[in-house]
């Protein structure tokens, strides 16, 4: 491992290639070396030219608190029934139906919860939030069975179909953080009891979910689960150590990182049997949802800060930039989020942003806590391509994704949860890493 | 690489056939460094060519009594799989034998392999403007029709660095003939060439222009170039150093095209966002040179740029290693096989980017490629290295005995790292 200096010479070097417009918006960074494990970190972040984060702070607070707030409370906020109704136009600003999800309603819970409790104590968020946790908790289904997974703008279920976990571990995350904000520790216990709830209903043999395979078989083990599973879990120990969800936490690391973790190519299959063991089916076998394995290491890599647990944050942290790296687009920039056939190498091309943004809080983990070369310059490439390709003054909100070339993009979504959650999460750690005199918070050193 | 694994290559024995099996000088393993430990590696590449390739060639390849290299040897055993010779294997063993003898050692017997190989293709120098006949048998029978415009080229290639270790002019006179012919040809607007590794049944271009093609003009003109000035030669190179960067360079993705029309305009069939990634680089080291030849710094820099842009976009991220052909840039299309010349093209480009400049990029570049073609190439008990292989080299083909592509790697890196031990590691200086 070498120990370097950062200059400021060497990372404008490192980024000149934007500069020179060869390759049109995207920089050229190193990253021929993303099977090995290379830390180089920065004592001090203060000569890091390339991300000037009093600048990054305000670009990021301007954003959530003058573009993305007021524009949800104007188009997307139920002010009257409660709720989020997402699907709008983001550049006519009209709204294109008024149904409400499940996992959108956890979702916004979570997010206006959040944005009180650690940005801006406005009662009008906790309000919204509030509103939408009286019109989704009482339309949870009391069987243990996961939520339907639309209602009309009234509450009105559409169609009697079961939905996914996921609706229900939003829900979860939502009320954990609205139990902070209030202070009323009854929805952190309800959000534990919907939470294991629904891992029971995930441990049952017979469990079924529709991944991508040739033949489905019941019971499968979700890489974006176990996913969703432990950011939920490590949210609800910030808040309380409870042995339950610690344990479930241990769990999730364990099936992500000695199960899915893939032993021949080194990437995170989506899908494994119920015992996970590898499936044997053609499809499942080579399936790589790229997004997920960088979102769902960067949540091990959260984890990991918060047990102080240097052999998992290390090992996570290799992982992460592996598929990081590997999930980059050479030729366009930007990173694929799905890896269809690994050893064909075919890829969905299309680009969906919230994979960026979950790029970019893994790399901010990173950079944070140990000050890395290699997640300096992610970050700042992964930056730069979301603000020039996702990011429109004209539009009520940010693009959602488009295709390769963004040039054709999706326009019916207000999308509120990874993006409000990177920016949030991004101030936060800027704020923290300026309270140390922009070093690395020493935490594994 | 394992310390076990290291520590089998470390030791020179002989197998069942009395053959040099591995003669890989022991050496550490710095993927991840930025730092070049160049006598490690002198020591390696000369040992890798004057304990393993030399030895082996001679005893398996090379037709002592009639000239010429049967390259079809099974590379586990050393069991000849055919006999058969082709113009292509002769121009180019010529030219590995000569460059041998003119740059690293002046041992007679190199220059007697060459010049029996000369012998043995001269005597089918087509008498009319055709290429050389594709394959031969032993004695020379001819086995194919006329073979492309690279049977020729490498003869001439090959002719042309015998001359200069002969100090037969007539060699190089000879040369210069078949490569304005070839050229001739292929200014011709119905040259007849079908670039048959996109796709079979990739639709036809008549008097197509190929990166491929300018890629070796470029290179034998360059090394006519440096033993002194010749108005056709440097006429030839400007003509390749424009088709390569103001046609085949796509300016939306600044990747090579591999196939253009005659008048350099792009197809509008699948040769459209075609870019021959292994093509692409090999061209850049070669643009490397001549910049340097020239003392072109924005030349250079210009091609370090185009280099990089090839070697990340051609990086397999998953099993290490570049792939060599992006089928369909837009549609990210690979073919997912490795070939081994494509690795020693980006350790050749790399090293000589960082004995030039000292270019962090380009020294960590070239120990991750020389890591990797080391655990994935070079198979403990071979007589060479394999050429080609699957995409993690589990499978790789054991029938040839390569011996243009590889021991080009290993002469230009060996010059390059005792200019560079020379220097005590020190950039050159040659831009400044």
């Amino acid at each position: 491992m070498n120990t370097k200096e950062f200059s400021r010479r060497k990372f404008l070097q490192q980024n000149a290639w934007a500069g020179l417009g060869l390759f049109g918006s995207v920089s050229i960074a190193p990253s021929l070396l993303a099977a090995q494990t290379i830390t180089s970190p920065a004592k001090d972040l203060k000569k890091i030219a390339g991300l000037d984060f009093r600048k990054l702070r305000e670009q990021y607070r301007k954003a959530l608190l003058n573009q993305f707030i007021p524009n949800m409370d104007k188009y997307v906020v139920d002010h009257e029934l409660g709720g989020f109704m997402c699907s709008v136009d983001i550049l006519t600003r009209k709204l294109v139906n008024t149904n409400k999800r499940a996992w959108y309603e956890g979702r916004g819970i979570w997010m206006y919860s959040f944005l009180y409790n650690n940005l801006d104590k406005n009662a009008a968020y906790l309000e919204i939030a509030r509103k939408s946790k009286d019109f989704i908790l009482p339309r949870l289904p009391k069987d243990g069975s996961y939520y339907i997974a639309s209602f009309t703008k009234e509450g009105q279920a559409i169609g009697n179909t079961e939905g996914d976990i996921y609706g229900n571990l939003f829900v979860a995350e939502g009320l954990a953080e609205y139990a902070k904000a209030t202070a009323d520790s009854s929805y952190f216990d309800l959000a534990k009891d919907i939470v294991l709830k629904a891992v029971q209903r995930y441990d049952r043999p017979e469990f079924t979910y529709n991944y991508k395979s040739e033949i489905r078989v019941p019971g499968p083990r979700i890489l974006g689960h176990w996913m969703i599973l432990l950011s939920v879990c490590t949210q609800m120990l910030r808040q309380k150590n409870d042995q339950e969800i610690r344990a479930l936490a241990d769990r999730c690391v364990d099936a992500i990182m000695n199960h899915h973790l893939n032993k021949e190519y080194r990437l995170l299959n989506e899908t494994l049997a119920h015992d996970l063991n590898p499936l044997s089916d053609p499809v499942s076998t080579q399936y790589g949802d790229m997004g997920h394995g960088c979102e769902t290491l960067a949540f091990v890599m959260n984890y990991a800060v918060l047990i102080k647990d240097s052999d998992l944050f290390n090992r996570s942290s290799k992982e992460f930039r592996r598929h990081v790296d590997a999930s980059w687009d050479e030729v366009y920039g930007g990173y694929f989020h799905e890896l269809v056939h690994v050893n064909n190498n075919t890829w969905t091309l299309n680009k969906l942003r919230w994979v960026h943004e979950e790029i970019l809080i893994g790399a901010m983990i990173l950079i944070e806590h140990t000050g890395d070369e290699w997640a300096i310059n992610c970050y700042a490439k992964t930056e730069e391509y979301i603000r020039k390709n996702y990011v429109r003054p004209e539009y009520a909100f940010v693009i959602d994704s488009g295709d390769r070339k963004m040039q054709k993009h999706t326009q019916v979504r207000a999308e509120h949860y990874h993006y409000p959650r990177q920016l949030m999460v991004g101030i936060l750690a800027i704020d923290r890493i300026l309270s140390r005199g922009e070093k690395p918070s020493g935490l594994f050193s | 690489m394992s310390n076990s694994f290291l520590a089998s290559l470390g030791v020179l024995s002989l197998d069942s056939f009395g053959s040099i099996q591995n003669s890989i000088h022991q050496m550490g393993s710095f993927p991840d460094s930025d730092e070049l430990r160049l006598k490690e590696l002198h020591s390696f590449y000369n040992s890798e060519l004057f304990e393993r390739f030399i030895p082996n060639m001679e005893k398996y390849v090379i037709d002592h009594q009639l000239g010429g290299f049967m390259t079809s040897i099974d590379i586990t055993n050393g069991r000849q799989v055919n006999s058969n010779k082709s113009a292509w294997y002769e121009g180019r063993g010529m030219w590995t034998y000569s460059f041998l003898y003119n740059n690293l050692k002046k041992n007679p017997k190199y220059l007697e392999v060459a010049r029996r190989s000369k012998d043995f293709i001269l005597k089918h120098l087509p008498k009319d403007n055709k290429f050389f006949t594709s394959a031969y048998d032993k004695e020379g029978r001819p086995l194919t029709g006329p073979g492309d415009i690279y049977s020729s080229l490498f003869v001439a290639e090959g002719l042309a660095e015998y001359a200069k270790a002969s100090g037969d002019k007539q060699y190089f006179v000879l040369a210069k003939k078949i490569i304005l012919a070839c050229l001739d040809r292929y200014d011709s607007p119905d040259y007849d060439y079908y670039v048959a590794y996109l796709n079979p049944g990739a639709t036809k271009i008549l008097g197509p222009r190929v990166l491929g093609h300018w890629m070796v003009f470029l290179r034998t003109a360059t090394q006519i170039l440096e033993n002194g000035p010749d108005v056709e030669m440097e006429k030839l190179v400007d003509r390749c150093l424009d088709a390569c960067l103001n046609h085949h360079l796509n300016p939306q993705y600044q990747l090579f095209n591999e196939v253009l029309h005659h008048d350099f305009t792009r197809p509008e069939n699948s040769y459209k966002d075609f870019a021959y990634t292994g093509h692409g680089i090999e061209m850049c080291w070669m643009l490397h040179f001549e910049a340097a030849r020239r003392k072109d710094k924005l030349l250079f820099d210009r091609i370090s740029e185009v280099f990089k842009r090839h070697v990340s976009v051609a990086h397999d991220h998953v099993y290490g290693g570049y792939f060599r052909s992006l089928d369909h840039v837009d549609n990210n299309t690979w073919k997912v096989d490795k070939v081994l010349w494509l690795q020693e093209e980006v350790l050749i480009g790399s090293l000589f980017m960082a004995e030039h400049t000292g270019d962090v990029w380009a020294k960590k570049l070239f120990n991750e490629t020389l890591e990797y073609v080391r655990q994935s190439f070079v198979k403990p008990g071979n007589l060479f290295w394999a050429s080609a292989g699957n995409r993690s080299l589990q499978d790789y083909a054991k029938v040839r005995a390569e011996h243009y592509h590889h021991p080009r790697h290993l002469m230009l890196n060996l010059l390059a790292l005792k200019r560079m031990i020379k220097r005590n590691g020190k950039p050159s200086g040659l831009f400044g």
